[in-house]
């Protein structure tokens, strides 16, 4: 495999190909972030597009002594935010929750095949009510909490990538949190 | 350290993200505060529980369709790589293989032209330490003052010679100073039109 150095070395060049390799090894753990912040398959799939466009335009940009997954949380961030300024009125709805039908109720997301069926049931009721928990956040919290608790991202980096002081990542940790733990009681307990 | 004090700190405890001293004053506290203590495994458990939320997976083609929209993405050119390939591009449309042929050569009799000593001959007044005062200005007393204390504040004495400005048929002053002082020496013209 190619070492990270040596790819960015490439894609500095601008060769394509190996922006690519960045693209293909980065790209789960952008989409995974990108769907924690917009709560669906389609939005999380649009938000991971439109981060990558971005960060293969102003690569020169890039500055080595960030890792290339923390500067796209940067980006991805701000084209969230840039998502709500443009579509203020747009529902950013959870494809786990459940959709009502004439039928009954149904889910619009993809069952995680990895998983068994009772762990799959389980999983997903957290899951879901963890995300929908997410939603209520506002962008910054949601964001802070998911890059230290999904992606275990230490205070510092937080900082880096949010663009604000480590008090502030602090502040918004445990305020975040907090707000969580209270829509997350009765599982939690 | 008090209750309120570690409940600020709690999360940031939770994180490691204290420093050592820190860290084990509120592990001391919070051994011998249960609702402190309460506090901290609350939080604890919303930490865990995210932490052990499911990784999502996009669709297996998605790297190929970014990649597909990267074919299709212009990027910023940085402004001096613009510049030269709009000269190219100009260059390649006066003609593809000679242009930049004839731009040399353009260039060649420019830089032929200027060291031939075909420029126009200096102006007399451009080298003498001397303003070119317009009759209209000098006649004005208020301007004509002003203009005398600017240079009577830096010479030692002043002379004003009338002198005809042939293209324009009308009489303007020629003002000199003895003075070896900068700013006057070497004066440039002044272009009171």
């Amino acid at each position: 495999m190619v070492e990270l150095s040596e790819t960015i070395s490439v894609a500095t060049e601008q060769d394509r190909k190996a922006f690519d390799e960045l693209v293909h090894r980065y790209h789960k753990q952008a989409y995974n972030v990108a769907y924690r912040m917009t709560g669906n398959h389609a939005d999380a799939e649009d938000l991971t597009q439109d981060t990558f466009v971005k960060a293969y335009r102003f690569f020169r940009n890039y500055k080595r002594d960030m890792p290339f997954e923390n500067w796209l949380y940067r980006i991805m961030s701000n084209t969230f935010i840039d998502w709500l300024r443009r579509r203020p009125k747009a529902q950013i709805r959870s494809l786990d929750e459940p959709v009502q039908q004439e039928e009954g109720e149904t889910l619009l997301d993809l069952p995680d095949s990895a998983a068994g069926p009772e762990t799959l049931t389980l999983s997903r009721e957290l899951d879901s009510e963890m995300q929908a928990a997410l939603n209520t956040l506002s962008e910054d919290f949601r964001m802070t909490v998911i890059l230290s608790d999904i992606e275990g991202l230490s205070y510092e980096e937080i900082s880096e990538v949010m663009g604000c002081s480590i008090g502030t990542v602090r502040s918004r940790l445990h305020r975040g949190r907090k707000l969580l733990r209270e829509k997350l009681k009765a599982y939690l307990e | 350290m008090n209750c309120h004090k570690v409940q600020s700190l709690i999360s940031a405890y939770v994180d490691c993200e204290l420093s050592g001293h820190e860290m084990l004053a509120i592990r001391q506290h919070l051994s011998e505060c249960p609702e402190c203590n309460a506090e901290f495994q609350s939080l604890f458990q919303v930490k865990r529980a995210l932490g052990r939320l499911n990784s999502k997976h996009p669709h297996p083609d998605l790297a190929e369709r970014i990649c597909r929209r990267l074919d299709l993405v212009k990027r910023p050119i940085p402004w001096h790589k613009q510049v030269f390939q709009n000269v190219q591009d100009h260059v390649h449309s006066i003609h593809p293989r000679f242009g930049w042929a004839a731009v040399c050569l353009g260039l060649l009799a420019v830089s032929m032209v200027f060291r031939g000593g075909l420029m126009p001959a200096p102006s007399p007044y451009s080298t003498s330490p001397a303003f070119v005062v317009p009759s209209s200005v000098a006649s004005s007393s208020l301007n004509s003052l002003f203009l005398t204390s600017q240079l009577i504040s830096t010479s030692s004495s002043l002379a004003m010679t009338p002198i005809t400005d042939t293209s324009s048929e009308r009489n303007n002053w020629l003002v000199s100073t003895s003075s070896q002082q900068a700013p006057l020496d070497g004066l440039v013209l002044i272009d009171f039109q």
